[in-house]
């Protein structure tokens, strides 16, 4: 980002972006755009990508999302540069900013503010001087930091609250920056509770409000602030003028981080990446220069390569996978994967593995197939404009990330990407790798054993079911946004909603976990039940694909019934509902004795199925060991 | 009209405004666009401050209400 440059380096890129325009697929004008932005975000640059992206046709949006933004200050400006920093990643931002400095409204009224169905997503923009403006301004002589912070939490808590009743959606709230100039100077460190303190106390307790409440996330305004440089952030004279505080590279700085934090909240996320490896893991070609003659190292150009592996490694910590597809030689490419002492990433870091001269594109899909992903689920980093085209071509579904130029350590397209953010971990998404790696083994072991029920056998699965609680909620919510093959009726619950199921009586959450031989795989199972009409009804019912087709739907269901036959019910009732995804449980309720009822008062598209609990019996099957276990909804 | 400042101005104004560079002329104004409205002269100023890496004051913004009148500001800010 440096300053009044802008034209003699982002000319001849606009320039290819509007010969591309006109001659090439839209997702290749696209890629032009997104290395635009990222090379030189900004108000001006927004105005640029805003308007061509409009001309691309055909293009097919992740998301549209329906963003309300409350806020205590002029973020009109910072509008644009938002919608372009998610227009680049095919995301389309449907933005209304409401009043100004009425964000508490917003929040509190049930009747004027943001309602129930508005909004996926509310930003809640504050500054220090708008909501504490003692911690900004020059301090007053009984000025009590105390009941500044305790007001302000209080405050936000009860937006939170009110707004809670009425809405699922989730909220990003901005935590206050510090001071630029503490009135007390250098001795505001020295005080029993400075400016400085007071403002990093206030944001303590905005962290533990967001642990309070479900789906609520904190902005670390302050760290974006630093990131630009608190003496370049603010543009004083537009704040008095017109109360917009923003100089142009902090409207980019907070754009291009609100993407950051709204993606992974709505799920806009990728979970794998395939790397090429001459030039992207490494300078060179190994096949021409050998095993010692690529460029890795610690210093000169070798040093970007390392550090672009280095983020590949943050990622894989994240819970994204890794895998490789390169047209090479295994031979050659194994002995610097292995041997190459200044590699970061080696062979065991990979979940899938595709080495050889195939097509990429066939190489990517059969990668999918292996790691039980849907494509558009994968990003794809190669420095092959060719290999990039095609896969662009063949896969629009794949993210494909261009790497144009070498490297560096500072500058490459991994860095801040927003589809890698996680924003929380579970350790589900800490461990996933080593689960890919594990199922490998599980595959190995299926090829070397002759029936599928010997080889389910040799399993020794273990199914845990229970009752969900809070602890759980996290999970639950997050399986049954991503879950898309094995799931009847894929109705998506934020975490507000599975809480409220907790709450109620009439609705019972149940989770499956599963272990073998090979390892754990955590909680991998949802069924929800609910008693609302009487009659037990499977609201939703899915399952991780890493567990698909070994009986582990039937254990589970096997519960339900019992539990039902239990609370002497006749029927269970089972919906399907189809997806574009999710064919895997189309069966699934025929197969264990539901019958298709002739009931029309459903939805149309809603397949309501009945169970006759008098008459069926339900077993699990026997390579399973079923564990139930009473814990406690409430 | 073949300084080359004029075009850059012309495109920032339109990128705003969401307009082709070719729809406006000097004397475009508030008056003669429609999306030309407050929130939108607030974006021209900023876009214009960050392509040029100038910096614009709240008191110009009455003397930038045309194609015209921005770019003989721009110019002024400019460094010579």
């Amino acid at each position: 980002m440096t300053e009044a440059t802008g034209d003699a380096d982002t000319a001849p890129l606009r320039s290819a972006i509007e010969a591309s325009l006109d001659a090439d697929g839209a997702l290749s004008t696209l890629g032009l755009l997104e290395r635009l932005w990222r090379g030189r975000p900004g108000p001006s640059t927004a105005g640029f990508v805003l308007t061509r992206a409009q001309r691309l046709t055909g293009i097919v949006p992740r998301r549209t999302v329906k963003l309300a933004i409350a806020r205590s200050f002029t973020v009109e400006p910072v509008i644009p540069l938002l919608r372009a920093a998610a227009v680049v990643h095919r995301v389309e931002l449907d933005v209304v900013v409401r009043g100004f400095g009425t964000y508490a409204q917003d929040l509190l009224d049930p009747v004027g503010g943001i309602g129930g169905d508005d909004a996926d997503v509310v930003i809640v923009a504050l500054q220090t001087r708008d909501v504490a403006p003692e911690l900004w301004a020059s301090m007053s002589d009984d000025a009590d930091y105390r009941r500044v912070c305790d007001r302000v939490v209080t405050e936000v808590g009860a937006m939170l609250s009110a707004f809670r009743k009425r809405s699922g959606a989730h909220v990003l709230v901005h935590a206050l920056e510090e001071p630029v100039r503490p009135a007390l100077g250098g001795a505001d460190a020295h005080d029993e509770l400075g400016q400085v303190d007071a403002v990093r106390a206030i944001n303590a307790g905005l962290r533990e409000l967001a642990r309070e409440h479900s789906a609520v996330h904190i902005l670390d305004y302050d760290r974006i602030v630093a990131d630009v440089g608190r003496s370049r952030w603010y543009d004083e004279a537009k704040w008095g003028a017109m109360r917009m505080s923003l100089r142009p590279e902090a409207m980019a700085a907070l754009a291009n981080a609100w993407v950051r934090h709204l993606f992974p909240m709505l799920g806009v996320s990728a979970k794998a990446i395939v790397v090429d490896l001459d030039n992207t893991l490494w300078g060179g070609v190994v096949g021409e220069a050998g095993p010692t003659g690529i460029l890795l190292g610690e210093t000169g150009s070798g040093a970007g390569f390392r550090a672009l592996q280095r983020s590949l490694l943050d990622l894989r910590s994240r819970g994204v996978l890794l895998a490789v597809c390169s047209k090479n030689n295994l031979d050659d490419a194994m002995q610097v994967l292995s041997d190459h002492p200044s590699m970061l990433i080696r062979p065991h870091h990979f979940a899938a593995t595709r080495i050889n001269w195939d097509n990429k594109a066939d190489n990517i899909r059969s990668i999918a197939a292996e790691l039980n992903i849907g494509l558009d689920a994968v990003a794809f980093l190669d420095d092959n404009p060719a290999e990039c085209e095609l896969i662009r071509q063949e896969l629009p579904a794949v993210t494909v990330i261009e790497l144009d130029r070498p490297p560096t350590v500072g500058a490459h397209p991994l860095l801040d990407h927003p589809l890698f953010e996680r924003l929380a971990l579970s350790a589900e998404d800490r461990r996933r790798n080593e689960m890919y790696a594990e199922q490998r083994e599980r595959k190995e072991l299926e090829a070397s054993v002759g029936s599928l029920d010997d080889y389910l056998a040799s399993l020794g699965t273990v199914v845990e079911v229970s009752l969900a609680t809070v602890s759980d909620v996290p999970r639950v919510a997050q399986l049954t946004q991503k879950t898309n093959q094995f799931n009847l009726t894929t109705r998506r619950y934020t975490e507000a909603d599975i809480e409220q199921m907790l709450a109620s009586e009439d609705v019972s959450v149940y989770c499956a976990r599963a272990a073998d031989r090979f390892g754990d795989h955590g909680l991998i199972g949802v069924a929800i039940v609910s008693r609302r009409t009487g009659t037990p009804e499977i609201d939703s019912f899915l399952l991780s694909c890493r567990v698909i087709g070994r009986g582990v739907e039937t254990a589970v269901l096997t519960v339900i019934a019992e539990d039902c036959r239990a609370a002497e019910s006749a029927q269970l009732i089972g919906c399907f509902i189809p997806s574009a995804k999710n064919a895997p449980a189309v069966s699934f309720l025929p197969d264990h004795g539901f019958v298709l009822s002739a009931d029309e008062s459903g939805l149309e598209n809603e397949h309501r199925h009945v169970l006759d609990l008098t008459e069926a019996r339900l077993t699990a099957p026997p390579w399973i060991t079923l564990r139930t276990s009473s814990r406690s909804n409430r | 009209v073949n300084d080359p400042l004029i075009h850059r101005v012309m495109d920032v104004v339109a990128n705003v405004l969401g307009t082709d560079p070719s729809d406006l002329h000097a004397a475009s104004s508030p008056d003669t666009v429609e999306a030309w409205d407050s929130f939108a002269q607030l974006n021209i100023m900023v876009a214009l401050e960050d392509e040029f890496g100038v910096v614009l004051d709240p008191e110009d913004s009455p003397s930038m209400l045309t194609v015209a009148s921005i770019v003989d500001v721009v110019r002024s800010r400019l460094p010579q």
